[in-house]
């Protein structure tokens, strides 16, 4: 939290110590995708396969450690950029929308995973082939990139830099379903059954702080195309999916920005 | 067509079959996952992990992946609950065995009836046995309890498949002249028709 302020109290001096050069307004679109390394939440719990530990006891025995468990994100979103400096300075925010998936399941063609319920009359499991889980998130990122290295390209007509980005990101929750797939189909009319009785409550804000590097195409027209790669980063907010823990994310982000004519 | 009816009939039977045996055989399987606190023992758990674990003095005793943890033989006076596994120290195989006298269960749901049961150990009810190197010793118990804490039904997409036994046990005793501390023992163990023996009368 105070790193945001500071870098908005930052972009704001800056902006009113230069007030007498032109800014350069552009209004552009951004797209990326990344994975989010995470862990299964006890909530949901999996005999063997999946967050199944040993010491060698049981490794590769024929029925076990077949699942997979992944998470991943994709993002667009629409991204007005103000530049300073002769687009040295850079300043992003806007509006994302950014949809997590995550899922678990039997890497085996007709095979499943065994989940128990919190029945606490019986040990009941439910033979299942995945569970997924899709989450949307709109959120207002605000970012700050510097370029460090800039170079004159094409006889002179466009500007290639490399830069440094860091970014905060504050949104809520849109979107959010769980599914369960059943090995037998006869037993898919439990699924709210098994749903409700896990009870996967989530947290509806979600923030992240990010940091990444990038380059940046800049065309005689003012037109700027970028891509970067984000540096692992930590989601700063809790409890924001039912069926994992994050850990860290990290991606790449392509974006094009378009100049607009502001009159003040 | 009349002629192929019949043996196609014989390769679903197998082939549903062979789908069941699958799930058994996974259920059925042993899931040791290392109790930290007591190195070498298997953790506490009630999920019908098919483990047991107990320190013999200072040397576990617990299940493997090869021999049945548990088997369940109804004789005409006696249910004896035996717990095969290996002492460490020697990778031998050894049996621990609680006759609980005059317990008749009919079948392995009848088990159930020991759910939040415990037993004295030197009560006259209960005998207690230890086989290893094929000689059988009879427990000379001065203290000790063995506790059923949960004996509770397996479902499986709500089918009934086993009866699930977790519990713990301790005991100080004589092995012929030897004193031996038997402690820190839990078990979780499930039961059906494949590990319940009940003889003719």
């Amino acid at each position: 939290m105070k790193t945001i302020c500071v870098l908005l109290l930052s972009v704001c001096f800056v902006s009113v110590t230069y007030a007498q050069r032109k800014p350069i307004f552009r209004i552009g679109a951004e797209v990326g995708s990344g994975f989010v390394e995470s862990e299964l939440k006890e909530t949901w719990n999996i005999r063997q396969d999946v967050n199944f530990y040993d010491y060698g006891y049981h490794v590769n025995y024929p029925y076990n450690n077949n699942s997979f468990f992944g998470s991943n994100y994709t993002f667009v979103g629409i991204k007005p950029q103000v530049s300073f400096f002769n687009d040295r300075l850079n300043v992003y925010s806007g509006v994302r929308m950014t949809m997590f998936y995550g899922g678990i399941g039997s890497e085996r063609e007709n095979s499943s995973v065994f989940l128990r319920t919190n029945n606490t009359e019986a040990i009941e499991y439910y033979k299942i082939t995945s569970i997924d889980e899709k989450a949307g998130y709109l959120s207002i990122p605000l970012e700050v990139s510097y370029n460090l290295l800039r170079r004159r390209i094409f006889s002179g007509n466009s500007l290639l830099a490399g830069f440094f980005k860091v970014g905060a990101e504050i949104g809520t929750k849109v979107y959010d379903k769980q599914e369960v797939r059943f090995e037998s189909p006869k037993m898919q009319v439990h699924e709210k059954e098994l749903l409700n009785s896990i009870n996967p409550e989530t947290n509806s804000t979600y923030a992240t702080l990010y940091s990444a590097i990038g380059a940046q195409l800049t065309a005689r027209n003012g037109r700027q195309f970028s891509i970067e790669l984000t540096f692992p980063s930590k989601i700063q907010t809790n409890n924001n999916f039912s069926l994992t823990t994050p850990t860290v994310f990290s991606g790449f982000q392509f974006s094009v920005q378009f100049p607009v004519n502001l009159i003040f | 067509m009349k002629h192929y009816i019949f043996p196609a009939m014989v390769c679903l039977v197998l082939i549903f079959s062979a789908c069941s045996q699958s799930d058994d055989f996974r259920l059925s399987s042993s899931i040791f996952i290392h109790d930290d606190a007591h190195p070498g023992l298997p953790i506490y758990s009630e999920w019908g992990y098919n483990t047991f674990g107990a320190y013999f003095d200072r040397t576990p005793f617990v299940s493997d992946n090869y021999l049945m943890p548990v088997k369940v033989t109804v004789k005409p006076d006696t249910c004896q609950i035996a717990f095969t596994g290996k002492l460490q120290s020697k990778n031998e195989e050894a049996t621990l065995t609680f006759h609980l006298l005059n317990y008749q269960p009919n079948n392995f749901f009848d088990l159930l009836s020991l759910d939040k049961k415990t037993f004295s150990l030197v009560d006259e009810e209960i005998i207690v046995t230890f086989l290893q190197d094929k000689k059988i010793d009879t427990l000379n118990v001065m203290e000790g309890e063995l506790s059923v804490k949960r004996a509770q039904k397996l479902l499986v997409d709500k089918e009934e498949k086993k009866v699930v036994l977790s519990g713990t046990f301790s005991m100080k005793a004589a092995i012929g002249n030897e004193p031996v501390s038997i402690n820190n023992g839990r078990f979780d163990v499930s039961v059906d028709n494949i590990n319940f023996f009940k003889g003719k009368n």
